[in-house]
C-alpha cells in the first residue's frame, strides 16, 4: 500500500503540473531555496530535488504503435515483424466494459424458450370436480387448479427474449480492449494468412490409396499430430490451451481441434465473440482474422460522420517493419 | 543439389532421415480458397521444416545465394524439378515412417471349409481380443519418434542463464557479422545450426562497442557467415547438440568481456534477427509487448533471462524458500500428508492393507481416493 500511495503522490503531482502549467516554466518557477526574513537558528530547508527532475518537464507519450511479429503457423517461425495501431493492440485494460459486453453477449445468446402450461393450457375438462358442498371434502374447482398434481403452473416461465443492448462503440472497444488485454500478456500469436494444420504428406497419400479407411485411424492420427504440434510451441493442455481463429473453416486444424478439447478450440471469425476471446490461455490468430476483426470493432475510432466530404479514416495498422 | 542448402535446415529439423513433404489432406473447399501452389513452390515450401507458409514471398535470400551469386540465374521451374528429383531419390532411400495398419482380411464361411475336422464355434469365449484401431498411432513401431513433429524451435527450452547469456552472444555476434558482410536480406531468412565447434569460434570473434551502442565485430566473418548456409549432407542437429553444457557456458560467462551487452538493438531490422536466432537456438520467445523496451542486448538477456514463475505453491518452497525446508522443526510436503503417509512411514500400511485383503474389505491401495474406489467398485476403469 505504502509503495503504490508513494506512487499514486507523485503522479498526482505530476499532473497538477502538467495541467496547470507549461513543461517549459516548471522548472523555473519551482523555487531553489526557501528564504526567510527574520534570522532563526534552524537551518533552511532545501526543496526536494527529486522531484524536479526531466521526468516532469517531459511528459509521457504513448507509443502511437506496437509491434506484432506475425510467425509461420505451423513451425512458429517469425516471418516479420509488423507496426500495429496501439488502439487497436495496447488500449488499457477496462475491466468493467468487459464485463458489460460478456453479459450483452450471454444475454443475447440465451435461446429463452423454457415455457410452462398455464391451467388455461393443461389439456382436459374444466368441470368442477365434485359438488362444492356436503361431501365431507375441501371444496375443489377444475383438476388443471395450480394446487393440484398435474395442474396448471401458477407463473411459469413464458418464451421470451433476454437480449439486452449494449451501445456499438463500448462494445467494439470491449473488443479491442480483450485483444489488447491478450496483447500486453503475451498471449496473442498472430500467424500468417492460411493457417491450416499441415499433415504429413505421407499420410495424405496413405488415405488415397486407401490404406487408412478407418476414420478413427484418420483422426487418431489428426489428435496425435495436433497434441505434438501443440507441446512443441507450448500451446496445449500444460500451457492453458489455446484458441485459433481463423477467417474460414479449415479441415484439418478444426476436425484436429474437436478431437483434442483439452487442448483449445478453433473458430471461424464469425463464431468469435468477446467471451471466446478471453476463455483460454492464449489466441493463436491469422493476420488476416485479426485484421477482420479490428476492422469490424473500431466505430468508436472512426466517426461515421463527414467532415468537409471527407470521412475521418481509421488509424493505420499493420504496417511492415522488417520482412 | 546445390540449392538444396539453402533452403535450410533449422532447429534440429532432422530432414536427412525423416524427411517427408507436408500437404493437407485437402477438402475440395480448402484446396478451393488456398492459392495452389506450383510444383516449385511445393517442394521448396515443404523442403523446409514443418511450415504452411505459402511459397509466393519466398525470401530473396533463399533464391539469391552468397558465394554462388556469380552462376546463371535458373528459373523457378527447373529448380523445382532439380528438387523433386532429390525428394525421389531421398524416397527411394528412406524407409517408411508411418506405419499403416494391414488390410484386413476375412475369414472364410464355415459352409465353404472342406476340413472334416473344423467346428465351427458357438461362443465367443477363448477367442482373441484384439481391439480397435483408436491406438493404433501410439504405439512407437507405428509411429516411431523420429516422425515426431519438428518446429522450429528446439525440443527442449533453454532456461540456464549462463546458457542463455552465450545463445544471446552468439546470436548477436552472428547477426553482426551477416549485416558487417553487407548480407542484409539474409538477416530475417533461417540459418543453419553446427556443431560445438562453430559456437566456439563464434564466441572467438571479438565484439567492440562504440559510446552510441554500435557494434564492430572483428575475426574471420566470411567462416562464420559460411556456417550459417546449411550444406548439403550436413549432418542433423539439435540445438542441445549445438550449445555447450551449463557450466562450460558458465566458465565462458565469468572469464569473457561484459561490454558486448552494451550493443545497441535499436535497429529494428538486427533486432529481429537477434531475436529470432535466440528462439532458433534457445526455444525462448520474446512476447511482442517486450520488444519496444529492448534498446540492448543487455535488455534482451534481462528480458529472457527471468526464470518462469512456479505453477504451484509447492514448487515455490521447493525451488526458492530452501532455508524453509532446512529449518530442523519443519517437515515439508508438495502434497497433503493423509492418513496413508503417516501409516506408510510408521510401516504400518502394508500390515493395514494386508489385513484389508484378508477380510476382503479394501482391494487396492489406502490411498486411492474415494470416488475412484467407488468407480472400481462400479466394474469401470
Amino acid at each position: 500500500m505504502a509503495g503504490k500511495g508513494a506512487r499514486g503522490l507523485t503522479e498526482a503531482l505530476r499532473s497538477l503540473t502538467l495541467s496547470t502549467q507549461s513543461c517549459g516554466q516548471v522548472s523555473s518557477r519551482l523555487p531553489s531555496t526557501f528564504s526567510r526574513s527574520m534570522a532563526t537558528e534552524a537551518t533552511l530547508p532545501r526543496a526536494t530535488s527529486n522531484l524536479t527532475t526531466t521526468s516532469m518537464t517531459t511528459p509521457w507519450r504513448p507509443s502511437p504503435s506496437v509491434p506484432v511479429t506475425v510467425y509461420d503457423f505451423q513451425s512458429y517461425e517469425p516471418q516479420r515483424l509488423e507496426e500495429w495501431s496501439s488502439k487497436h493492440l495496447h488500449l488499457p485494460m477496462r475491466r468493467d466494459i468487459l464485463h458489460l459486453a460478456v453479459i450483452f453477449e450471454g444475454d443475447n445468446t440465451r435461446q429463452g424458450s423454457a415455457n410452462s402450461k398455464t391451467r388455461y393450457e393443461v389439456h382436459g375438462s374444466h368441470k368442477k370436480l365434485y359438488r362444492q358442498k356436503g361431501l365431507g371434502r375441501a371444496r375443489v374447482g377444475s383438476k388443471q387448479s395450480p394446487l393440484r398434481r398435474g395442474g396448471g403452473k401458477t407463473f411459469g416461465p413464458k418464451p421470451r427474449d433476454f437480449g439486452t443492448g449494449l451501445n456499438r462503440k463500448v462494445y467494439d472497444l470491449a473488443w479491442r480492449t480483450a485483444l489488447s488485454y491478450r496483447y500486453r500478456r503475451g498471449e496473442l500469436v498472430v500467424c500468417e494468412d492460411g493457417m491450416e494444420l499441415e499433415l504429413p504428406q505421407e499420410i495424405a497419400a496413405m488415405v488415397e490409396q486407401g490404406q487408412l479407411r478407418d476414420q478413427a485411424l484418420v483422426d487418431g492420427f489428426k489428435a496425435k499430430w495436433a497434441r505434438q504440434v501443440l507441446d512443441s510451441h507450448e500451446w496445449g493442455r500444460a500451457h492453458g490451451r489455446s484458441t485459433f481463429i481463423t477467417t474460414e473453416w479449415r479441415e484439418n486444424l478444426f476436425d484436429a481441434m474437436d478431437l483434442v478439447p483439452n487442448y483449445g478450440m478453433a473458430l471461424d471469425i464469425e463464431d468469435v465473440d468477446v467471451k471466446d476471446l478471453l476463455t483460454t490461455g492464449r489466441l493463436v490468430v491469422e493476420r488476416e482474422a485479426l485484421a477482420e476483426m479490428i476492422q469490424r470493432h473500431q466505430s468508436d475510432l472512426c466517426s461515421k460522420v463527414f467532415i468537409n466530404g471527407v470521412r475521418p479514416s481509421p488509424p493505420e495498422t499493420g504496417k511492415v517493419i522488417v520482412e | 543439389m546445390r540449392r538444396i542448402s539453402r533452403l535450410g535446415k533449422p532447429s534440429g529439423a532432422r530432414l536427412a532421415p525423416t524427411a517427408r513433404p507436408l500437404a493437407p489432406l485437402c477438402t475440395p473447399r480448402a484446396a478451393a480458397t488456398r492459392p495452389s501452389p506450383t510444383p516449385a513452390a511445393v517442394t521448396i515450401n515443404t523442403l523446409r521444416f514443418y511450415s504452411s507458409r505459402q511459397p509466393e514471398p519466398l525470401p530473396a535470400s533463399l533464391t539469391s545465394g552468397g558465394k554462388s551469386a556469380a552462376a546463371a540465374p535458373e528459373s523457378v521451374e527447373e529448380l523445382a524439378a532439380e528438387e523433386l528429383e532429390v525428394q525421389q531419390f531421398d524416397h527411394q532411400s528412406q524407409q517408411r515412417v508411418f506405419v499403416p495398419p494391414p488390410r484386413p482380411s476375412v475369414a472364410e464361411r464355415a459352409d465353404t471349409i472342406t476340413d472334416t475336422l473344423y467346428t465351427p464355434a458357438t461362443t465367443a469365449e477363448g477367442l482373441e481380443s484384439i481391439g480397435g484401431l483408436g491406438s493404433w498411432w501410439d504405439d512407437p513401431a507405428h509411429w516411431p519418434e523420429t516422425s515426431d513433429f519438428v518446429g522450429f524451435k528446439p525440443k527442449h527450452k533453454v532456461q540456464e542463464p549462463a546458457l542463455l547469456e552465450a545463445a544471446v552472444r552468439r546470436a548477436l555476434t552472428e547477426t553482426l557479422v551477416m549485416k558487417q558482410l553487407g548480407q542484409e536480406e539474409q538477416l530475417t531468412g533461417i540459418w543453419g545450426l553446427q556443431g560445438k565447434a562453430q559456437h566456439d569460434a563464434v564466441l572467438a570473434l571479438d565484439i567492440r562497442v562504440d559510446s552510441d551502442g554500435t557494434a564492430t565485430v572483428t575475426g574471420d566473418l566470411h567462416a562464420v557467415a559460411d556456417g550459417l548456409v546449411v550444406k548439403d549432407g550436413e549432418p542433423n542437429v539439435d540445438s542441445a547438440d549445438v550449445l555447450p553444457s551449463a557450466a562450460e557456458a558458465l566458465a565462458w560467462k565469468q572469464q569473457a568481456d561484459q561490454s558486448w551487452k552494451g550493443t545497441s538493438l535499436q535497429d529494428a531490422r538486427l533486432k529481429f534477427a537477434v531475436i529470432k536466432r535466440v528462439m532458433q537456438l534457445t526455444g525462448q520467445v520474446v512476447p511482442d509487448q517486450k520488444l519496444a523496451d529492448i534498446a540492448t542486448a543487455r535488455g534482451l538477456l534481462a528480458t529472457l533471462s527471468k526464470p518462469p514463475k512456479p505453477k504451484t505453491f509447492s514448487q515455490e518452497i521447493e525451488t526458492k524458500k530452501q532455508d524453509l525446508v532446512a529449518l530442523p522443526n519443519v517437515a515439508f510436503s508438495p502434497k497433503r500428508v493423509t492418513r496413508g503417509h503417516k501409516d506408510q512411514a510408521l510401516g504400518r500400511y502394508k500390515l493395514i492393507e494386508a489385513e484389508f485383503r484378508k477380510r476382503d474389505l479394501q482391494d487396492g491401495p489406502l490411498s486411492v481416493p474415494k470416488s475412484r474406489e467407488k468407480k472400481h467398485w462400479n466394474g469401470e476403469a
